[in-house]
C-alpha cells in the first residue's frame, strides 16, 4: 500500500512537472511571437516615416536584420487564417516562438529561394490543407509579394529537400505526419512562385 | 555302393546349379589419387559457400568479384557519415541540404505528463480510498 502511494505521488509530480515544462514553452513561444510581432510593427512604422521623409532607398530596404531570432518577415496564408511573424533562423528557440527563416537563404520576394520552416504542433498545425493554387503572402523589407502555390510533396526528412534558385521562390516547411507521437520522419514541403509583388 | 555313385551323381548337379549363382569376386578398383584440378575446384567451392555467408556488402563483394575497384568501407560507415553531414548543415541553406529539423518532442511531452498524472491521481486516490 506504502508502495502504490508512493508511485503514485511520485507519477503525479512528475508529470505535473512535465506538464508545466510543455506548458512553459509553449506560453514562451507565444509570449516571443507577440514580441516579435510588437518590434516588426514598430520597424514598419519607421518604414512608412521614412518613406514619407523621401529617405527610403535600396539600402534602407535592404537593411533587414539577420541577428538569430530578429523579425525578418511576415507571412500570410489567408486560406488558413495564419499571420505570422518569421523570426531569422531555425533552431529550437527560434521555431518555438514562430516560423524560422533559414539563414543563407533568400529572404521572400528577392531572387533565390526563401525557406521559411515551423513546428507541425504549432505555426504550421494547418498546413498540410493548403492545396495547390492557394495564394500565400509575404511581407519583408517593405517587399510585399503574393505567391501561388505550385507543388506540395512529402520526403523522408534526411533527403534533399532544398534547392538553388535562379527566380524567387517560396519554400514552406515542416514535420509531416502532423498528427504523430514522436519525432516524425518525414518533412512536408511546399514550394510557391510569385504572382505579382510591390 | 549304389550309395556312393548317387552321392556322387548328386554333388556333379548341385555343383553345375551352386556354380551358376557364384561368380567370381572381383575386386573394386581402388580409388584414384585425386587430380591436383580436382583438389583445386572442390577446395574453392568450399570458400565460396563460407564467403556467402559472411558476406554483408554485397555490392562491394559483387563489384570485387567483377574486377571493379572500389574503395573500402563502402557501405553503412559512408552512408551514416552522409547522413550526419547532411544533418549538419540544416540550420543553414545550401544547394541539396535536407529540410530543417522541425521536429518537436512537446506534444509527446504533453502527452506523457497528462498519462503520468492521470495514473499518479489514480493510484493515489484509489490508496486513500482504501
Amino acid at each position: 500500500m506504502l508502495v502504490r502511494g508512493g508511485v503514485g505521488y511520485a507519477l503525479f509530480w512528475i508529470g505535473g512537472a512535465t506538464l508545466t515544462f510543455t506548458g512553459g514553452r509553449y506560453a514562451t513561444g507565444a509570449w516571443r511571437q507577440q514580441e516579435a510581432r510588437l518590434q516588426w510593427q514598430e520597424a514598419e512604422a519607421r518604414s512608412v516615416v521614412a518613406f514619407a521623409r523621401h529617405a527610403a532607398s535600396a539600402d534602407a530596404r535592404a537593411s533587414v536584420p539577420t541577428v538569430t531570432g530578429a523579425p525578418v518577415a511576415r507571412l500570410l496564408i489567408p486560406r488558413l487564417g495564419l499571420d505570422e511573424i518569421v523570426l531569422e533562423g531555425v533552431d529550437d528557440d527560434v521555431l518555438n516562438a514562430g516560423p524560422g527563416h533559414l539563414p543563407g537563404s533568400a529572404l521572400p520576394g528577392e531572387q533565390g529561394n526563401a525557406v521559411i520552416s515551423a513546428h507541425r504542433d504549432r505555426h504550421f498545425s494547418r498546413l498540410s490543407d493548403l492545396r495547390v493554387g492557394d495564394t500565400v503572402v509575404t511581407e519583408s523589407a517593405a517587399r510585399r509579394a503574393r505567391w501561388v502555390v505550385i507543388s506540395t510533396h512529402v520526403i523522408d526528412a534526411d533527403a534533399p529537400a532544398l534547392f538553388r534558385t535562379r527566380e524567387a521562390t517560396l519554400t514552406l516547411t515542416t514535420c509531416w505526419p502532423i498528427r504523430y507521437f514522436g519525432s516524425a520522419p518525414n518533412r512536408l514541403i511546399l514550394t510557391a512562385k510569385p504572382v505579382a509583388s510591390s | 555302393m549304389v550309395r556312393t555313385l548317387f552321392l556322387s551323381a548328386a554333388l556333379m548337379f548341385v555343383a553345375n546349379a551352386v556354380g551358376a549363382q557364384i561368380t567370381t569376386y572381383i575386386a573394386p578398383p581402388k580409388p584414384l589419387a585425386p587430380s591436383p584440378l580436382a583438389v583445386a575446384t572442390a577446395d574453392s567451392a568450399r570458400r565460396d559457400s563460407v564467403a556467402q555467408a559472411t558476406v554483408t556488402n554485397m555490392k562491394a563483394w559483387v563489384d570485387s568479384a567483377a574486377g571493379v575497384s572500389v574503395p573500402e568501407h563502402v557501405g553503412a560507415v559512408d552512408t551514416a557519415l552522409t547522413k550526419d553531414s547532411s544533418r549538419a548543415v540544416a540550420t543553414t541553406f545550401s544547394n541539396g541540404s535536407v529540410a530543417p529539423a522541425t521536429a518537436s518532442n512537446l506534444p509527446t511531452l504533453a502527452v506523457v505528463g497528462v498519462l503520468m498524472l492521470a495514473i499518479g491521481a489514480g493510484l493515489v486516490t484509489t490508496r486513500s480510498r482504501s
